[in-house]
């Protein structure tokens, strides 16, 4: 173990030393390489130039000058992506927008905070995209934004297909003092406007859609009109559509207002997807899937007392669409250890690697440039000391746009100095 | 109550042991101890609720077995289990070879010669045969796990455990073989714990060790600072001694009116005279257990929460003369005194919380140590333990361990900090922790490596019994096909034997 590693140490040295824009190429050799596209090579070995995978394969003929890094004994997979994450936002102010419970035409990439420390414990994860989530305190909340978890600033953001979150049930409309019922505080606030009931988030999500196709009639309303812009790309299908819908019962009412608008929507966390599979896979919807495990008890918080044990294995035996995601987990309920167990709890090994990488990349429409060990893809890879997703196992370097952001030390590299 | 308790105790520690000459035998699978050690295609024998063999499966003498009628031993068939108490296996000697004049018998001879006649055979080829788990230091099955009196040596968590809480089923499910259910640290002084193992419908059936350790904390509790823990520590001792003085006094008082003798030197001599006459019922039921603490007869847990709480434990147990009878508790920060508790020689309990995180004043960066990895460098011996329990990866015991690994701990380290040391901790280092000869026949059937991502406890035995039996547990089934399966299913104890060792 420690000769790779040694090995890693050099690459780690040597990529943090590369002076910034010049054509430098890096070849792994000797690692197991998943591609996560159904390629196993064992071992296998990947060509990286600017930043971008320029061959994998079990042999590749390496550019002259590249440098060659022994990476024998370790397993390499393309980085992990979550498709739902509530982190790396500002959090002095939070992430809840007070001002209505229809954003939609906010942006999540406003509030992120690429300082934030939530990146560092993501890298250590071996995550290097993150989809940032709108907030489960506005029914219909902004729009989500994909981002790598390091490298330079500039290339941070990722043009992702453009959607719009939409929360059922509790948490819109009852989420801590933060969001609470005006019976709390007495008298009527801002607060006051907050649904309380599931039926009062559900006449939100359909009045919001019928003063948009008001506004479209009639080119003006009384509600904000920049909403009801968002809202119509969304009704023009430019913009997607998901759901935070935890319980069988939102799922369902999820469903039930999408029909009424002629959309189509994708269940995020869906805790209890499991006892509707007849619905997600007569109606395909797309499922992103967790967090099955959770430290903070958030999953049994609300909704779905019972963690839900087969659903991942399920999803794919029904062969649904579906990724995993961690949510705000890090860690000891990061997204390595979601796949983990979801394997434990029989999840095949290759659809465990692709729930957290491919699959969870094609549902943010960023299939072409991460989610696989492919040519022309970036670069943003995971070094992992056994079997990924072992109890027993962790990244022991990580790459984003092929520069090292996790080293073999367990130091962070930050962007380039 | 503490003498019914005890009573019932023994009773019940009669009653869960098997029949004498009950043996059992499972067959064919890995042995892997927490040492290292492997014995592929191995056979664990268990009579009377301890483990006789534990090697590799050794075939009969191939020659047809010796002439059959030995007429200098009759009785033998009778007390099976004896001839195969001691350590050796003696495998030139064929276990039973007096009943071979049936020819049914020799239509299915016995496959082994270590396996005892009579034996109820498990097969698990393929599988993995692991220690029965320990969970050193729990509260689960308390309903709270501390009185709200700051000192009360005096209870008992005999009178708070629940015998019907789920997790004694994810205990046996998690391949949990033995608990030591004692009060939380949110204390100064708390009472007796026990140490059960998770089965059985009243506490005396689940007790292995009835009123085991008591439990002081040397890091405040909730609206304490440390300067009032440790006068309100200090001052429970000297209440003790002030009421053993007045005992000492007045039992010297009584047995010299007894001589119809006048009591002629003063009260501190009296006192010194009269100490060795008080008995136990002479010493009030509230100070009951805390004298036998005092004298060394019970084991003491210490919590030492911050590193500091460390140093000043082991000065105050010294103190009381009791560093040999204590096992430390210590929060994630302890990892700063490994020295000081190697030093102290005595077992260590971790917080469940491997991570220890401290930001630096001065740049703010936090600073992550991984707690197992410090003491494992440092050569001081570990117990782990989950953090909550179930429902978290963390809740679970071996992924803790799982953990060790994935930091750089060795395998046997981590594996130990499960099953051996948590033995040594619970004083029951020679009965429990590993499959030897003459320990109890806890041993948890694994589909694989312990420490594999897909691994699940498929049966656990409990001293020599079978005790669980993934095939019937109903939640399990119930959460992996997600049908609802009926709640009338008999319980996870019958595990339907595969063979009779003699055939039948």
């Amino acid at each position: 173990m420690i000769a790779p590693l040694l090995c890693c140490a050099a690459l780690a040295a040597a990529a943090g030393d590369a002076p910034k824009g010049a054509s430098e190429s890096i070849v792994l050799q000797g690692a197991e390489v998943d591609a996560g596209d159904g390629n196993v090579f064992k071992p296998g070995t990947v060509v990286i130039t600017d930043g971008r995978i320029a061959a994998v394969g079990p042999t590749a003929s390496a550019p002259s000058g590249a440098r060659i890094v022994d990476c024998q004994k370790l397993v390499l997979t393309a980085g992990l992506v979550d498709a739902a994450s509530q982190l790396g936002t500002f959090r002095f102010e939070g992430f809840s927008e007070q001002a209505s419970e229809v954003i939609p035409h906010l942006d999540a990439a406003d509030a992120i905070d690429y300082f934030s420390k939530d990146f560092e414990k993501l890298v250590r994860d071996g995550v290097t995209t993150i989809y940032v989530t709108g907030e489960a305190a506005s029914v219909i909340s902004s729009r989500g934004a994909a981002v790598k978890t390091g490298g330079p600033l500039p290339g941070r953001k990722l043009a992702a297909t453009p959607c719009v979150k939409v929360t059922l049930g509790l948490e819109s409309s009852y989420r801590g003092s933060a969001n609470g019922s005006p019976f709390r505080f007495g008298d009527l606030t801002f607060n006051a406007r907050r649904p309380t009931t599931r039926m009062g988030s559900t006449w939100v999500f359909r009045e919001a859609f019928h003063d948009a196709l008001l506004f479209k009639q009639q080119g003006k309303t009384d509600a904000d009109p920049a909403a009801m812009k968002a809202l119509l790309d969304v009704l023009d299908g430019k913009v997607k559509l998901r759901f935070q819908a935890r319980d069988v019962a939102d799922i369902r009412s999820a469903q039930r207002d999408c029909d009424e608008f002629g959309l189509t929507f994708a269940v995020e966390y869906g805790n209890e997807v499991g006892e509707c599979m007849d619905l997600i896979a007569a109606k395909k919807i797309p499922v992103i899937f967790g967090p099955a495990r959770d430290g903070d008890g958030r999953a049994a918080r609300f909704e779905s007392p019972l963690t839900a044990w087969r659903t991942p294995k399920l999803l794919a035996e029904q062969g649904a669409t579906f990724c995993l995601t961690a949510s705000e987990g890090t860690g000891d309920t990061g997204l390595a250890r979601q796949a983990g167990f979801a394997i434990k709890n029989g999840l095949d090994r290759a659809r465990a690697l692709r729930a957290v990488t491919a699959d969870a990349a094609a549902m943010l429409g960023l299939e072409k440039r991460i989610g696989r060990v492919a040519e022309g893809l970036d670069a943003d890879l995971v070094l992992w000391n056994g079997a990924p997703f072992d109890d027993t196992s962790r990244p022991v370097l990580v790459l984003i746009n092929g520069q090292v952001v996790l080293d073999a030390d367990g130091r962070l590299r930050k962007e380039n100095p | 109550m503490l003498f019914v308790s005890a009573a019932a105790s023994v009773l019940a520690a009669a009653l869960a042991l098997p029949a004498p000459g009950e043996s059992t035998a499972v067959r064919g699978g890995t042995v892997v101890n927490p040492d290292g050690s492997r014995i592929e295609n191995a056979v664990v024998v268990m009579v009377d609720g301890k483990i006789t063999y534990v090697g590799p499966d050794v075939p009969p003498p191939s020659p047809p077995p010796p002439p059959p009628a030995e007429p200098d031993k009759p009785a033998e068939p009778d007390k099976p289990a004896d001839p195969n108490k001691p350590a050796e296996p003696a495998p030139e000697k064929p276990a039973e070879p007096a009943k071979p004049a049936e020819p049914a018998q020799q239509a299915e001879p016995p496959k082994s010669s270590v396996i005892p006649a009579d034996a109820t055979v498990y097969e698990a080829a393929g599988k993995v045969l692991f220690p029965g788990m320990i969970l050193a230091h729990t509260q689960i099955g308390l309903d709270v796990p501390n009185e709200n009196m700051p000192v009360a040596p005096f209870v008992n968590v005999y009178d708070a455990i629940e015998p019907n809480a789920l997790e004694w089923e994810e205990c046996l499910r998690s391949g949990i073989a033995t608990i030591h259910v004692i009060q939380g640290n949110n204390t100064v002084l708390a009472g007796l714990s026990r140490i059960v193992r998770p089965q059985g419908e009243m506490v005396e059936a689940m007790t292995v060790r009835a009123d085991y350790a008591m439990k002081l904390s040397i890091s405040p509790r909730a609206g304490f600072n440390r300067m009032t823990q440790m006068a309100e520590l200090r001052r429970a001792f000297a209440d003790l001694d002030q009421h053993l003085k007045d005992v000492a006094e007045k039992r010297y008082e009584e047995e010299q009116t007894k001589k119809s003798e006048k009591v002629l030197i003063p009260p501190d001599e009296a006192q010194k005279e009269g100490a060795k006459l008080v008995r136990a019922e002479d010493v009030e039921s509230r100070f009951r257990n805390l004298w036998r603490l005092s004298k060394g007869e019970i084991p003491l847990f210490v919590h030492c929460d911050r590193a500091m709480d460390v140093e000043r434990g082991i000065a105050f147990v010294k103190e009381l003369k009791l560093l040999e009878k204590s096992v430390f508790v210590v929060g994630p920060e302890a990892w700063k005194v490994v020295d000081s508790l190697k030093a102290a020689g005595r077992p260590v309990v971790l917080s469940p919380i491997l991570v220890h995180k401290e930001p630096d004043p001065a740049t703010h960066k936090d600073r992550e140590t991984f707690v197992p990895k410090v003491f494992a460098d440092a050569g001081v011996p570990f117990v782990l333990q989950p953090a909550g329990f179930g429902f978290t990866a963390d809740g679970q015991l071996w992924y803790q361990a799982a953990r060790c690994v994935r930091e750089g701990v060795s395998r046997e380290a981590a594996l130990a900090a499960i099953t051996q040391n948590a033995a040594n901790a619970i004083g029951m280092g020679e009965a429990l922790g590993s499959l030897a000869v003459g320990k109890w026949g806890n041993l948890a059937v694994l589909s694989g490596d312990p420490l594999a991502q897909t691994t699940v406890v498929e049966k656990l035995y409990i001293e020599g019994k079978p005790a669980y039996d993934r095939a019937t547990d109903r939640r399990v089934k119930e959460l992996t096909t997600g049908q609802p399966q009926p709640v009338t299913e008999p319980k996870q104890d019958a595990a339907k034997p595969d063979a009779k060792a003699d055939g039948k």
